[in-house]
């Protein structure tokens, strides 16, 4: 008669621990994260498989490649910690079936991960400190550390555990609840009013273009664009860009290009 | 300015540090962005609010930085950190500073492709360990080989550069007309463009983009502060997604 072999909080979390610190430590182009995840498996490993031959397969199962976004994806992590305790237990769940959950969510967390933690909630908090650090306060930049460390930590305990405790029901919610849609649409909304805040800032781009018209000068920036509206050409010139990084012109041909446009253009005196 | 060898190297760990995963994960978010490289390197050196200030310029050219599956446009780290002590120490203003970091950036991009290449390595190690049974060993290959590693092609370069970049830098000042320097304000003043444009791909659609030029108008025409924008950045968002989510619900039961 076999006693049901159950984890504690504890364990779950001495999981995710390795997982938030070791997550990209052997960041590799052949499995990515693979290491990674299988040593933030050890503790739950170890801890439901005191056989050596049980434990070896366990870790060799999680050794295959795994790449996804180390914070929103950590739902992954608890769900296959819930798994493994169900076939410590004695169900019949198969290596393909551990690696058809990871592989198949690890894609579509990568998504959202990457534009909620890289695209959304970084730069907003960038554009928002860098601001602050723009009026001559040192706070800025301690802000940002302290807010960065809290949301981040936050959402990937929260992601773990929901993950260990609710199963693949977890991801149905984040995936399929308009939940996510409506964070999304409305950071999106703040991060594109802020991006544009900072054009001010951060693109002082004033033309010093000026004719003689008879005996009184025309200043092109004061007595035309500022007329019109101040800020025009640092919007066109972003808007520009915009357009062509959606065509797929690589980032660093646009550096090039931006290298050689501000040289030309202030070699000839329009800027 | 004159820089140490102690203050170059010290420079050198926190970069090392930026990408290592000692500061956790959250470090990649924070210690990694030049924004606080600025800072780092100004306590460093000395100039702390100085620092911060380049750091921040520098950070709006990599605003829209996105890795991912380990493809990206250079290293926002290296063009922080290294980027603003050569800055400090050649006393560069901060528009002179973003032109001359992102070239720094770019060629670091190399040291990240060695480090992704090699690790591969260690998972064959760790494959070869777990097969005989040292299930535990595989904790020590994901940690201190990869750091190891990390640590030579990270440290080695920026301590190098930060040391004996600024003369390169002072002896390219001097021979340099202020016609040059306003060349350089230029380029500085145009490649925020490119980082704002990047986040933008992501974020920017033709339901937002009438926020974005909204934006640019309180920056430029009312002189807004950005927290200011940002606050009522937060109350739009709050009401146009309550707006066109309400009644919602009802459709979906």
């Amino acid at each position: 008669m076999q006693t049901a072999k159950t984890l504690t909080k504890n364990d779950v979390l001495k999981s995710w621990f390795r997982w938030y610190m070791f997550a990209q430590s052997n960041y590799n182009y052949e499995r990515m994260q693979a290491t990674a995840f299988a040593h933030s498996m050890l503790p739950v490993i170890e801890k439901l498989y005191p056989d050596k031959e049980d434990a070896k397969a366990a870790v060799q199962r999680h050794l295959s490649f795994f790449n996804t976004e180390p914070i929103c994806g950590a739902v992954i992590h608890g769900i296959t910690i819930a798994m493994e305790e169900e076939k410590a237990n004695g169900k019949p769940i198969t290596d393909g079936a551990f690696n058809g959950i990871k592989t198949g969510l690890m894609g579509p967390l990568a998504g959202i991960g990457d534009t909620l933690t890289q695209g959304i909630i970084t730069p907003i908090m960038l554009a928002i400190c860098i601001g602050i650090t723009n009026n001559q306060n040192l706070a800025g930049p301690i802000i940002f550390l302290i807010a960065q460390f809290t949301i981040m930590t936050t959402i990937q305990l929260t992601m773990w555990m929901n993950g260990y405790t609710y199963g693949k029901k977890a991801v149905e919610q984040i995936l399929e609840g308009g939940m996510i849609n409506k964070v999304i649409e409305g950071a999106s909304i703040l991060g594109t009013l802020v991006m544009g805040g900072l054009v001010g800032r951060f693109i002082p781009l004033q033309t010093l273009i000026s004719f003689d018209v008879g005996q009184v000068k025309f200043n092109l920036q004061a007595d035309l664009l500022d007329k019109l509206m101040p800020g025009l050409i640092p919007l066109a010139l972003t808007l520009i860009v915009l357009s062509m990084v959606k065509k797929g012109v690589s980032p660093i041909k646009l550096m090039g290009i931006l290298i050689a446009l501000g040289a030309v253009t202030g070699i000839l005196g329009i800027f | 300015m004159d820089i140490s060898f102690l203050q170059a190297a010290l420079i050198g760990i926190f970069y090392y540090l930026s990408w290592s995963p000692w500061f956790t994960y959250v470090g990649f978010f924070t210690f990694n962005r030049p924004l606080v490289a600025g800072f780092i390197t100004g306590i460093i050196l000395g100039q702390p609010l100085e620092g911060a200030l380049i750091g921040a310029g520098i950070n709006v050219i990599y605003l829209g930085f996105i890795s991912a599956g380990g493809a990206q446009m250079g290293d926002p780290s290296f063009a922080g950190y290294v980027g603003t002590a050569l800055a400090l120490v050649s006393n560069l203003d901060v528009a002179t500073a973003m032109a001359i970091s992102v070239p720094l950036g770019t060629i670091a991009t190399v040291l990240w492709i060695a480090k992704m290449t090699v690790n591969s390595f260690f998972v064959h190690w760790a494959d070869k360990e777990v097969e005989k049974g040292n299930v535990r060993r595989l904790a020590f290959i994901n940690v201190f080989p990869p750091q190891i590693l990390l640590f030579l092609v990270s440290f080695i370069p920026a301590t190098l550069v930060v040391f004996y970049g600024p003369d390169a830098v002072s002896g390219m000042l001097r021979v340099m007309s202020p016609s040059v320097l306003h060349v350089f304000t230029v380029i500085g003043a145009m490649l925020p463009a490119l980082g704002i444009a990047m986040n933008l791909k992501l974020i920017g659609n033709s339901f937002t983009m009438p926020f974005f030029v909204l934006g640019v108008i309180l920056s430029v025409y009312f002189k807004q502060d950005i927290l200011i924008i940002a606050i009522m950045g937060v109350v739009l968002a709050l009401t146009v997604t309550s707006l066109r989510y309400s009644g919602k619900k009802d459709v979906n039961v």
